[in-house]
């Protein structure tokens, strides 16, 4: 920054050609002049011109001009009616504030220029979840303020250890980013890799946590997410809680949490809420539902085309007079039932939620009826497809969902191809892959495999949920110092 | 770092040392036992296992010395660069040989069961393609597929095979103890050396990341692998006869169909099967392409696809189900005696004789 007004404001003017939406005056007070920056709506208008500047105007008008050599003083002494101003020497920094919707401030005769905290842009109420919805349970969802973010956090861990560590990620977007943690807690070594990641990022811009959850993700060739996505400000308290990372993202609605293992996208906040034995029903029948949801149609084309001897007489029977007429081969039938089923979903997705509804009903119950009726496919199969459908929702997590839904195709092929080989085939490369998964360092099936740690209890909170008292200690995540999380009675 | 790559627990490498015990022995030896020995032929996994037992005892004694230098670069220390490459390089054989008889053997079976129609070198492609995955995704990543295969196996295992107990005729499977002591004395090393895997504990001990009690640890978990082994031959041969369970190729698949109380389960003890020769190969492959790169100065991934093309090949090579299992049981002979007894004796003796040297 130079002393001279006219030199920075041509400097800026160059920067910000063309920008219609930017604000920008030199005024002149007193004997001196002053030069305000800032970009319409992104800022809180009322507070810059009715409350700062008229109040810091006042004060240089006060101030005699041979006296008006420590401006920073002056403005402490009463010129700047807010608590949140700092100053700013390098251009490009001053222009990321400005961008930021920060009003800039420069006087003339003055090599600082002053950045005041005047963030406003047009944003989202809090909510509530849309894709983690619970009946018990606080019912507040993160919106895509990055503040507001952390604010609900911060509001529901008053400790002096939870840390907010800002970055700024994307060469042109310049988003915030904020690495929430319990300082105690968290182990360093993974809070240190999370950091390299993030800071060796060199991309145009960030707009979503999903790139930065792919960005900085071990493994980006697997349909397995290494990371989790929430959008509940009360699960990324409590997976702070655990040891874990919270990552927020300016404009993004979903916060990352890291590390993650398979069984903790099983888990929701609600399971904590309600009763042990409720909660523990619920998880076993997700995972249940997600094995179905990933090997129902394969098993299906292996026991009722290949093997068919495994499978009870009566029902073989009941499954035979059900093809009888089909003029689709059984393998075919899968797949064009599983593809109409994808078809109905993605339109379900896509349309506004009055008519989904709506699709729902006529794509599920009337095609499926009108399907069977025709003897287009058998009965058996809309059963197998619509449960395997049923089944892929169960899963709390959508990326989970997802990847299930993808390595479900991997197995019916392999199993279409070759039988029950085919199918442990496909099972065994899929075993493999997660076994051989990371996240942060942590194994991904962690403590189904690789949990083999001495007194720990993460199986405890994995096919069902035991009382408190049975999980005193933090789990896998969390720093060997700080594992007990309730202390014996 | 959380996880240290490269590294297992003693309790992974327990439940590794079961499911590789069980992968051949169990579809092997009920018809390999019975047709040497008829019903006596029951007894003889637990003389083999007691064989084994002392084998794992001089092998255990070594876990300190291979885990601080590796097979390879230890066997150095004690005998030479040179000499070193040559046993090693007689293991690596022993792997890539046992690799391809069970590749050929399970593939015989679901040929059988699963896939009357299909080519055998499909078949044998098809077990072998995930296991050069598994290999590929290194030794933790295996332990830990260990771990989730071990439920998988023995949940099934323990639900279907174990109640057909309750069908077996005690009374007709009484030890004849008038059989000759020699043809005892081969079952038993045969049965002895079926038990494949034994042999990766030489490889394995440096990826060990806690050696204590690990004798013991190893011992117990080869004892329950031993009771299972057992129960599937006494199982087998009493349930079939001798005389049938000889004439079978896979007797403890094929009890499953016959009966009509479990009719059709012979699908799930392949299932088990499988997932237990899955876990061997991959280690076959992974171990051996290791050794072999030790013995080479640098290990390279070319080294697995040449394990797995091997093994893939020697599948091929023999002509039928018996001729496998008669080469299975020669070869495993020799190098049975070699690897299992003859190499940890040798090894233990001259490391007791030049401590001072072969720590320095």
């Amino acid at each position: 920054m130079y002393k001279d007004i006219d030199k920075n404001i041509e400097i800026f003017e160059n920067m910000f050609t063309d920008c219609g939406d930017l604000v920008k005056r030199k005024i002149p007070v007193s004997s001196t002049y002053i030069y305000v920056l800032y970009f319409d709506g992104m800022n809180d208008r009322t507070l810059i011109e009715s409350r700062v500047l008229d109040t810091f105007m006042l004060e240089i008008r006060k101030t005699p001009p041979d006296k008006f050599t420590d401006v920073t003083q002056a403005l402490i002494n009463g010129g700047l009616t807010t608590a949140d101003f700092y100053e700013q020497t390098d251009f490009e920094e001053a222009a990321v504030a400005v961008m930021s919707g920060e009003t800039l401030l420069i006087i003339d005769g003055y090599d600082k220029a002053i950045i005041i905290a005047s963030k406003n842009y047009p944003i989202r109420d809090i909510g509530q979840p849309d894709t983690e919805g619970s009946i018990e349970g606080p019912k507040e969802a993160f919106n895509e303020n990055f503040r507001d973010q952390t604010a609900l956090i911060r509001r529901r861990i008053r400790d002096t250890n939870l840390k907010i560590k800002q970055l700024k990620a994307g060469r042109r977007s310049q988003t915030d980013i904020a690495v929430i943690y319990l300082k105690d807690v968290c182990r360093t070594e993974i809070l240190e890799e999370a950091l390299k990641r993030i800071e060796n990022i060199d991309i145009d811009a960030i707009l979503d946590s999903g790139y930065l959850s792919q960005l900085i993700s071990e493994n980006e060739m697997t349909l397995f997410p290494l990371l989790q996505l929430t959008e509940r400000p009360d699960k990324a308290a409590a997976e702070i809680l655990e040891g874990r990372i919270v990552i927020a993202v300016d404009t993004a609605p979903f916060v990352i949490i890291l590390p993650a293992v398979l069984p903790s996208f099983y888990q929701t906040g609600e399971d904590y809420y309600q009763n042990w034995q409720a909660a523990s029903l619920i998880r076993a029948v997700r995972y249940i539902a997600s094995m179905l949801a990933l090997a129902l149609p394969a098993l299906y084309v292996c026991f009722a085309l290949y093997n068919p001897s495994m499978v009870p007489a009566e029902l073989l029977l009941k499954m035979s007079f059900a093809r009888e007429g089909v003029p689709v081969s059984g393998i075919g039938e899968i797949y064009l039932m599983e593809l109409a089923f994808e078809a109905l979903r993605e339109a379900g997705i896509r349309m506004p939620s009055s008519i989904g509804s709506t699709l729902g009903i006529v794509g599920g119950i009337i095609i499926g009826q009108a399907a069977v009726d025709a003897g287009i496919v058998s009965p058996i199969v809309v059963i197998v497809v619509s449960l395997t459908g049923i089944c892929s929702f169960a899963i709390p997590q959508i990326a989970l969902g997802s990847a299930y839904r993808l390595s479900k195709y991997f197995l019916l092929t392999a199993a279409s191809l070759f039988g029950f080989l085919g199918f442990w085939a496909a099972f065994v490369t899929l075993l493999i892959h997660l076994s051989s998964l990371k996240s942060f360092g942590i194994p991904y099936l962690y403590p189904f495999a690789g949990g083999d740690i001495k007194g720990d209890e993460g199986i405890r909170d994995t096919f069902f949920r035991l009382p408190p008292r049975f999980m005193k200690k933090r789990p896998v995540f969390s720093s060997d110092k700080q594992k007990i999380r309730m202390k014996s009675e | 770092m959380y996880s240290d790559n490269g590294k297992i627990s003693a309790r992974q490498m327990q439940i590794l040392l079961i499911l590789d015990v069980l992968g051949i022995s169990i579809i092997v030896l009920p018809k390999y036992n019975s047709s040497l020995l008829g019903f006596d032929g029951i007894l003889l996994p637990v003389a083999g296992g007691v064989l084994a037992l002392i084998s794992l005892f001089f092998i255990c004694r070594l876990a300190p010395f291979l885990g601080e230098f590796g097979f390879f670069d230890g066997l150095s220390r004690l005998i030479g660069r040179f000499m070193s490459g040559l046993v090693s390089l007689g293991l690596v054989f022993k792997l890539i040989f046992s690799l391809g008889c069970g590749i050929r053997i399970f593939s015989e079976a679901a040929k059988l069961k699963f896939l009357p129609n299909t080519p055998l070198w499909i078949i044998s492609g098809l077990i072998l393609l995930p296991c050069l995955y598994g290999a590929f995704k290194g030794y933790e990543s295996r332990a830990r597929l260990g771990e989730l295969l071990v439920f998988i196996i023995l949940i099934p295992f323990l639900i279907v095979f174990v109640p057909r107990i309750m069908e077996c005729s005690f009374p007709s499977v009484i030890p004849n103890i008038n059989i000759s002591k020699d043809i005892y004395f081969k079952g038993s090393l045969t049965n002895c050396f079926a038990f494949t895997g034994m042999e990766f504990l030489l490889l394995t001990f440096n990826h060990l990341n806690n050696m204590s009690d690990i004798g013991k640890k190893l011992a117990s978990a080869f004892i329950f692998a031993l009771v299972l082994v057992f129960l599937v031959n006494f199982v087998t041969i009493s349930i079939l006869g001798d005389t049938l369970a000889a004439s079978f190729d896979f007797p403890a698949v094929d009890i499953m169909d016959i009966s009509s109380v479990s009719k059709g389960k012979g699908g799930i003890m392949m299932s088990i099967f499988y997932l237990s020769v899955v876990i061997y190969e991959i280690g076959a492959i992974y171990l051996g392409s290791g050794l072999f790169g030790d013995i080479l100065g640098k290990r390279r991934s070319i080294y697995m696809y040449m394990a797995a093309f091997g093994g893939y090949a020697l599948s091929l090579g023999f002509n039928d189900i018996n001729s496998v299992i008669v080469c299975f049981t020669k070869i495993n002979m020799f190098f049975g005696i070699a690897y299992f007894f003859v190499l940890p004796i040798f090894m233990n003796i001259i490391i007791k004789l030049k401590k001072d040297d072969v720590y320095a």
